[in-house]
């Protein structure tokens, strides 16, 4: 099961503005995903999470860096890939309204994937389409409707069957349920959940919800103005926070039970901004954030070092 | 503050949105309370009426809302013009949009002091003071940031801003209408502290509108929980998390994903009724997971199950007769 599946190494995504000025939004992001396993990313906006998610789908070219998928050059814009790889690789948007096209109707948004993958041919159109459809909970009669008319939940699944009409083993989800009320979002995440195990799925799930994290995903990795602060299993994550940021992530959330409550590091307060990613702070990152910075901190940046099993940091600070 | 009755509709093409339907609600003197509710439910609408900041196609069916018992729905322009820059203040969702873009911040704090305060200020009484309310919401630098315009500004500084316009002068109610949600989680515990110690320190009572209910726990002395235009159930935070009893907050409760891995449920199927021609009855009737017959013809009214904590469900209507 272990196979490598998506190898990311020293990424790098630079946005030139002027002159000598860039958004380092990707600094150098190593990630390896495995074949049928969760691996969610967390960050707050301007961390360039959206950026990598992007990336791996090919809307951007890195600047510097590879990307494999399954042993495969993927370090490339989409138009330069071949059918098959766009075939294995899908992505959910965060807001539905804006994904889906609001002039055609769902059958028209679900046909085209379909066709354009030769996934079935004109004949058996209509079932295929009934039958996406009912993976992911949706009666037929959806399909002569137009995206306007159904609630935010109901677009974002179609969102997903639009996803994963061409059978892809990777899935990026970036924030899908953020833009959608808690009482609808408990009915996407089980749908995703579902999904994976039926189709035996890939995810990247990006989000910012951390309680959410807990119970979506197998590892976690968090980002901070592009690069990977922290990365471990969901369980080593929670119970046992290492990164300064992580814990002052943690400590921010707002928990609706006792027991939740005992889960969050004390120790540590939330206390300024995310700065800019044009002028990053001389040496580590987190510098003008972090409660325990020494001298050594601003003279160096700590690398992504591996402090237990599976459990990756970047601090200098001996854990 | 007391509201009674309160329901408001929004004319529009094709007939009237009947939004707000017969809401009553109350805060007391330094009482923190927060109003739950999803997308599209009311909440803004009732807090707009009530600083009378309605749209123009918004109306007032039937109601009436008491600020220390004057009435401020039958106050004159002028006279409510005064009372509310006396007394009610307002921080809005967006801190990009509150602000205006073609003014430096010191401007528009200006602005604010100088209309509220009854004598003239000369120039330096002014920036004086202006400086004095952005270092009270602990924003650094307060000489630079006033020359600064909105977009210079970080988000969280901006809603820092929108907190400082708010409460420049002395108030006694704080109307806060979703102020994290354009923020970041880190961005937000501050933003959550810095609104809570504020209106302990002046007095004031808080009114916080969200749709996270893990926001109004640490913050709040008493909720409300709004659904399509209606109060469904009222208590203590406390008891809120611990006993809730509408099927509406029960659902609202357990799609909320824990941070202790626990399974969450599949959240609540449907979706918000048409507010063009609701059905009479309970207006949860569609989603709710017990709905009788009597619930499809009248509206339930508001049963306090025990002192202090109302339902507005059929369900409850005798003690002890929850089937």
């Amino acid at each position: 099961m272990n196979q490598e599946f998506i190898n990311i190494k020293n990424v790098k995504k630079y946005f030139h503005i002027e002159k000598d000025l860039y958004v380092k939004a990707l600094d150098g992001i190593d990630l390896k995903i495995n074949k049928g396993e969760t691996v969610g990313l967390v960050g707050e906006s301007g961390s360039g999470k959206s950026t990598l998610a992007y990336t791996l789908m090919g809307m951007y070219e890195p600047t510097s860096g590879e990307i494999t998928l399954k042993n495969t050059d993927i370090a490339m814009k989409a138009q330069k890939r071949s059918l098959s790889i766009k075939r294995d690789m899908q992505i959910v948007f965060q807001d539905p309204s804006g994904s889906l096209n609001p002039r055609i109707s769902i059958s028209n948004i679900l046909s085209r994937p379909l066709l354009l993958h030769k996934i079935v041919s004109k004949k058996d159109l209509h079932e295929k389409l009934i039958e996406l459809l009912a993976t992911v909970e949706l009666p037929e009669e959806h399909l002569y409707k137009f995206t306007p008319a159904i609630g935010g939940g109901e677009k974002q699944l179609v969102a997903i069957a639009r996803a994963i009409a061409t059978n892809p083993e990777f899935l990026i989800l970036d924030e899908p349920t953020s833009s959608l009320d808690v009482s609808v979002q408990g009915k996407i995440i089980n749908t995703l959940l579902k999904l994976k195990k039926e189709l035996n799925l890939t995810y990247l799930f990006i989000t910012h919800d951390l309680s959410l994290m807990r119970n979506v995903a197998d590892r976690i990795a968090i980002m901070y103005l592009g690069k990977i602060m922290e990365l471990a299993t969901t369980k080593d994550f929670f119970e046992n926070p290492l990164h300064p940021y992580t814990k002052m992530l943690l400590s921010s959330i707002p928990v609706i039970s006792k027991e939740e409550e005992q889960l969050i590091p004390k120790e540590i307060k939330s206390q300024g901004e995310i700065p800019s990613p044009v002028n990053l702070p001389q040496g580590c990152r987190f510098i003008t954030r972090c409660p325990y910075v020494t001298e050594e901190c601003e003279k160096k940046e700590s690398e992504l070092v591996e402090v237990e099993k599976d459990h990756f940091v970047r601090c200098l600070k001996k854990f | 503050m007391n509201v009674k009755n309160l329901s408001v509709d929004y004319k529009v093409y094709g007939g009237q949105l009947k939004v707000l339907d017969g809401i009553n609600f109350y805060v007391k003197n330094n009482e923190r309370v927060g109003i739950i509710g999803e997308t599209g439910c009311g909440k803004t609408t009732a807090m707009k009426t009530i600083l009378r900041l309605q749209a123009n196609n918004a109306v007032v069916r039937q109601g009436s809302i008491e600020i220390e018992n004057s009435s401020v729905l039958e106050m004159s322009d002028s006279d409510f013009h005064n009372y509310r820059k006396e007394r009610v203040a307002m921080i809005f969702q967006e801190p990009m949009i509150a602000l205006n873009p073609v003014f430096t911040i010191g401007q528009q704090i200006e602005d604010v002091i100088r209309h509220a305060s009854e004598k003239k200020l000369k120039k330096a009484e002014l920036k004086q003071k202006a400086r004095d309310v952005i270092t009270s919401v602990s924003l650094p630098d307060a000489d630079r940031i006033l020359k600064n315009y909105p977009f210079q500004l970080s988000g969280g500084m901006r809603q820092r801003v929108c907190i400082a316009l708010a409460i420049s002068m002395a108030k006694k109610l704080l109307i806060a209408d979703e102020p994290t949600t354009a923020l970041d989680v880190t961005i937000q515990a501050q933003i959550l502290e810095l609104i809570n110690q504020i209106a302990s320190k002046k007095k004031m009572s808080l009114i916080l509108i969200t749709h996270s209910l893990g926001l109004t726990r640490n913050t709040t002395d008493r909720m409300y929980v709004m659904y399509a235009g209606s109060m469904v159930e009222t208590c203590s935070t406390k008891r809120l998390y611990d006993n809730p009893l509408h099927p509406y907050t029960v659902g609202l409760l357990n799609s909320i994903p824990r941070l202790t891995g626990k399974e969450f449920s599949n959240g609540i199927p449907g979706r918000l009724p048409d507010y063009l021609n609701p059905l009479p009855g309970c207006r949860f009737q569609d989603r709710c997971p017990n709905v009788m017959e009597k619930c499809r013809k009248s509206k339930p009214p508001e049963i306090e199950v025990e002192p202090e904590h109302w339902v507005a469900c059929y369900l409850f209507e005798q003690k002890g007769d929850k089937s």
